[in-house]
C-alpha cells in the first residue's frame, strides 16, 4: 500500500465488495452509513461509550465510530442486515429478540445483536457471565438487560405472542421485525440522499451578550449555503411545550441566558459541514454574571435572567389540603427531609435528528418527536405559517423517556428548508442536548 | 490533508520526521478527543507497520508492539505473573474497545486512569522509543510524566513495551473499582505481582496503584513492608498510600478514593496470594 492513501479504500461489506474515497480519518461509521447506505449501523455517542455502532470487522466486534475507515482496507465488515441476510444464527437471534421483547426503542438493537453473533459464533450455548461479557460494550436504555440476555442464552420466553389481536391477547409486536433486521428508520436513518447538512452554534457561556459578525461572508464559504439567525425566524422566536411558559427562544437574540443555548445555524453541503467547526464562526462574545444553581439564582440582588420573571422564579404553585399546621403540632415525631438530585441526562441512545423539506409549498418536518401534533404547534408559531401548511412526521424513537416531548431540532429543520429550498438534515450531538436541571425538595414528616 | 498508512517503520518514522502529523493506531482515544470539524493534521496510522502487532519472546522478557490491541494480549500465552496485566486488559472499556485499542495507546494518552498502567508497572515494563536518529529505553514510570504527558521528543514514537521475567512462580492480579461492571472509568484500582517462598512468605512484592495521582504510582513503602509476611498478614496503612494524591470528581472523593485503594489493595494481596 502507499504510504499516503489518497486512493480508495476497498473491503468486503457484508460479503460484497466496496471501494470508498473517506476523508482522512473519516470514522467508520460515517463512511458505512452516508457512503454505503448501511444506516442499520447507528450512531449514539461517537466516543465508543454506548456500542450502537458495533460492527464485525474480520469477525471481531468494534465500535465503527472509533475506527478510521482507511482501516478497514482489505477487511470483511459485517453490519446487522448483512448478518441477518447471510447467516441463520443472526436471523435465529433476531427470532428471539422479538420473542423475549428484547428490542424496544431498538436502537441498541443493531448493536447487541451484532455483538452477540459474535459470541454465538464461538460459544454456541453461553453462560449468563459470558453474555454479560459480550454485550457489556452496548448499552441499553430500555429493558434492563434482562430480556436481551434471555434472547442471546436462549432462555424460554416469558410470554406466549401468537394470539388472534382481540383485546387481552398478547400478539407480536408490530414492529419487531424491522429493529432486528435493522430497517427501522429512526430520527437520522431518513434523510433523502444529497440532504443539506445543518449545525447548531451554540453559546459556550452560560449568560453572554452576543454580536453576531459578517454572516453574508460566512454563507459565501464554499459548500455553505446559509446562515440563519433570529433574523431569519419568520413566526414567533419562542417556543415552549407548555402553554404559559413559552419563553426559549429559537435563535437567542443579544443575550444567552444558558450553556448550549442556539445563536444560529451553518446550512452546507456534506463535506463541508464535515469540516465545519463552529469556533470559527464570526460571533463575538460579552460574558454577563450568570447565575448557578437554585440558591444563587434565588439569592438577593442575583443578576435577573429574565423579563418578568422577579427573582429568577418561573412559577409558584400551593396545593393546600386538611390542617398540615394542626397535624404537625400534635405529632409525637417530626422529620425534615432534604433532597436533592443533580443534573440527569435521560441518555436516550438515538440523538435527537430528522430532516425537513418543502413539498408542493408544504414544509414537511420528519423527526424522532415523541409529540407530533405538540410540534406542530409549535412550528405554526415560530413559522408563523397556516398548520394545513405544515406536517410533522414522526420517526422510530430510539429513547426519548419523556425528553423528546420537547421541541429541538423541528424549528431549526423547518426554517432552514423554507429558507434554501431544499432537504436539510440536522441531528444533534452529545454536547447539543440539554439535561433535566437538578432539583432540591423539603418535606417536613409526621408521625401522628 | 492526508492519511498515511506505511507498511515500514522506517517511512512512519520518515513521516513523523517532518513533523505536523498525529499519530493513529486503534483510535479509541484519538476519535473522542478530536474537534469538530475532523482532524486539524495529517494522520500517521501505525497500525499496517510490520512488525507492530503482537506479543513476542525477546531476549529476558517480552516484547509487546506498540500496535497490540488488548484483545491480542488477553489471547497471549503467557506467565501467571501477567494474570494482572490480562486481568486490566479484559477491564478496558468494552470488547469493542479491547478490539481496537493498543496497550501502547493506553501508555501514550497518559490518563491518570489507564487501566493498563498499573499492571504494566508492577511488570517493571520500559518504553522503546524510536526515531528517525535511533532507538531508546525509558523506564515507563519515567515516561509517563504527568496528566496526558509523556516524555516522548518530536518525531519520537513508542514502538514497543519490554517487560522482563518476573521471578520464576510469581503471581499477579488487578482489581478496579467503578461505578458499573463494564464501560467504566476507574474510580481507583490496584495492581500486584508477589511470589511467596517455600513457607508461604512473600519474597517479591510489586503494588501499583492507578487514578489516586496524576500518574499511577508503585506502593514502595508498603512493598518493602510486605516482604516476609504471610499474605494474610498484609495491613494497607495510610503510610503506605503516602505518595497518592487523589483528587474529588464527579466519580468519588479523594477520601473516598484512598479509603477504598486501601480496601482494594489488601484484598487483592489476599486474593493473589492464596491463589
Amino acid at each position: 500500500m502507499d504510504s499516503a492513501m489518497g486512493a480508495g479504500t476497498r473491503f468486503r461489506l457484508n460479503g460484497a465488495e466496496v471501494e470508498v474515497t473517506p476523508r482522512p480519518g473519516e470514522r467508520l461509521s460515517e463512511v458505512l452509513r452516508e457512503r454505503l447506505g448501511a444506516r442499520d449501523v447507528k450512531i449514539g455517542c461517537n466516543a465508543g461509550d454506548c456500542g450502537a455502532c458495533t460492527v464485525l470487522v474480520d469477525g471481531a466486534p468494534v465500535c465503527s465510530c472509533l475506527m478510521a475507515a482507511q482501516q478497514a482496507e482489505g477487511c470483511a465488515v459485517d453490519t446487522l442486515a448483512g448478518l441477518v441476510a447471510h447467516e441463520p444464527l443472526a436471523r435465529e437471534l433476531g427470532a428471539r429478540f422479538e420473542a423475549q421483547g428484547a428490542a424496544q426503542c431498538g436502537i441498541c438493537t443493531p448493536g447487541m445483536m451484532v455483538s452477540a453473533v459474535a459470541l454465538l459464533r464461538e460459544v454456541p450455548h453461553p453462560s449468563e457471565d459470558q453474555v454479560k461479557d459480550a454485550l457489556g460494550g452496548v448499552l441499553c436504555r430500555c429493558t434492563g438487560y434482562a430480556k436481551i440476555v434471555d434472547a442471546v442464552m436462549g432462555r424460554e420466553a416469558r410470554a406466549e405472542t401468537g394470539g388472534a389481536g382481540h383485546a387481552g391477547a398478547a400478539i407480536a409486536r408490530l414492529d419487531g421485525g424491522p429493529k432486528v433486521r435493522g430497517t427501522e428508520g429512526f430520527g437520522d436513518d431518513v434523510a433523502p440522499a444529497g440532504a443539506l447538512v445543518m449545525k447548531v452554534v451554540r453559546s459556550p457561556y452560560a449568560r453572554a451578550g452576543f454580536v453576531l459578525g459578517d454572516l453574508d461572508g460566512f454563507a459565501a464559504r464554499p459548500g455553505i449555503v446559509a446562515v440563519l439567525s433570529a433574523a431569519d425566524v419568520p413566526g414567533r422566536n419562542l417556543f415552549g411545550t407548555i402553554p404559559g411558559f413559552i419563553d426559549q427562544p429559537v435563535f437567542a437574540e443579544a443575550e444567552v441566558r444558558f450553556r448550549g443555548e442556539a445563536v444560529a445555524a451553518v446550512v452546507g453541503e456534506v463535506e463541508a459541514m464535515a469540516r465545519f467547526d463552529p469556533a470559527e464562526f464570526p460571533v463575538a462574545w460579552t460574558p454577563l454574571p450568570d447565575v448557578q444553581g437554585m440558591a444563587e439564582a434565588m439569592a438577593e440582588g442575583a443578576p435577573q435572567l429574565h423579563a418578568g420573571r422577579g427573582n429568577n422564579v418561573m412559577c409558584g404553585g400551593f396545593v393546600a389540603h386538611g390542617d398540615a399546621e394542626a397535624a404537625l403540632a400534635r405529632a409525637d415525631l417530626v422529620v425534615e427531609g432534604r433532597f436533592e438530585t443533580g443534573f440527569v441526562e435521560h441518555a436516550y441512545i438515538e440523538p435527537e435528528a430528522g430532516f425537513a423539506q418543502v413539498i408542493d409549498g408544504r414544509v414537511e418536518v420528519y423527526a424522532c418527536t415523541q409529540a407530533p401534533v405538540m410540534d406542530l404547534d409549535t412550528l405554526e408559531d415560530v413559522l408563523g405559517m397556516p398548520r394545513d401548511r405544515i406536517r410533522v412526521v414522526p420517526t422510530a424513537t430510539g429513547g426519548g423517556f419523556g425528553s423528546k416531548l420537547d421541541v429541538s431540532v423541528q424549528p431549526y429543520l423547518a426554517i432552514a428548508a423554507l429558507k434554501t429550498g431544499r432537504p436539510v438534515r440536522l441531528t444533534y450531538e452529545r454536547v447539543d442536548r440539554c439535561s433535566r436541571p437538578p432539583s432540591a425538595i423539603r418535606p417536613t414528616y409526621a408521625c401522628v | 490533508m492526508t492519511y498515511h498508512a506505511p507498511n515500514r517503520l522506517s517511512d512512519a518514522l520518515e513521516i513523523l520526521a517532518g513533523g505536523g502529523v498525529s499519530l493513529i493506531a486503534g483510535g479509541t482515544d484519538v476519535y473522542p478527543a478530536m474537534a469538530p470539524g475532523g482532524p486539524k493534521a495529517a494522520l500517521l496510522d501505525i497500525t499496517r507497520v510490520e512488525g507492530l502487532r503482537g506479543v513476542a519472546r525477546s531476549d529476558g522478557g517480552w516484547r509487546i508492539g506498540a500496535a497490540t490491541r488488548w484483545s491480542d494480549l488477553v489471547r497471549a500465552d503467557l506467565p501467571p505473573a501477567f494474570d494482572g496485566l490480562k486481568a486490566a486488559a479484559r477491564e478496558v472499556g468494552s470488547l469493542q474497545i479491547q478490539n481496537a485499542g493498543t496497550v501502547a495507546g493506553n501508555i501514550c494518552n497518559a490518563s491518570p486512569a489507564a487501566d493498563g498502567v498499573p499492571p504494566l508497572l508492577t511488570l517493571e515494563a520500559e518504553v522503546e522509543i524510536a526515531a528517525l536518529g535511533g532507538t531508546r529505553r525509558v523506564a515507563l514510570g519515567d515516561f509517563i510524566t504527568g496528566v496526558r504527558q509523556v516524555a516522548l521528543q518530536p518525531g519520537e514514537m513508542v514502538v514497543a513495551l519490554h517487560l522482563p521475567d518476573p521471578p520464576e512462580g510469581a503471581v499477579a492480579g488487578f482489581s478496579k473499582l467503578g461505578a458499573r461492571r463494564y464501560l467504566v472509568i476507574s474510580i481507583a484500582m490496584v495492581a500486584a505481582v508477589l511470589r511467596l517462598d517455600g513457607a508461604g512468605r512473600i519474597d517479591h512484592a510489586r503494588v501499583a496503584v492507578g487514578a489516586c495521582s496524576p500518574v499511577a504510582k508503585r506502593l514502595d513503602a508498603l512493598e518493602a513492608g510486605m516482604l516476609g509476611l504471610r499474605p494474610g498478614e498484609v495491613m494497607v496503612r495510610p503510610e503506605h498510600l503516602a505518595g497518592l494524591a487523589p483528587i474529588d470528581d464527579v466519580r468519588g472523593s479523594a477520601g473516598y478514593r484512598l479509603e477504598a485503594v486501601a480496601e482494594l489493595t489488601g484484598r487483592l494481596i489476599r486474593e493473589v496470594g492464596h491463589g
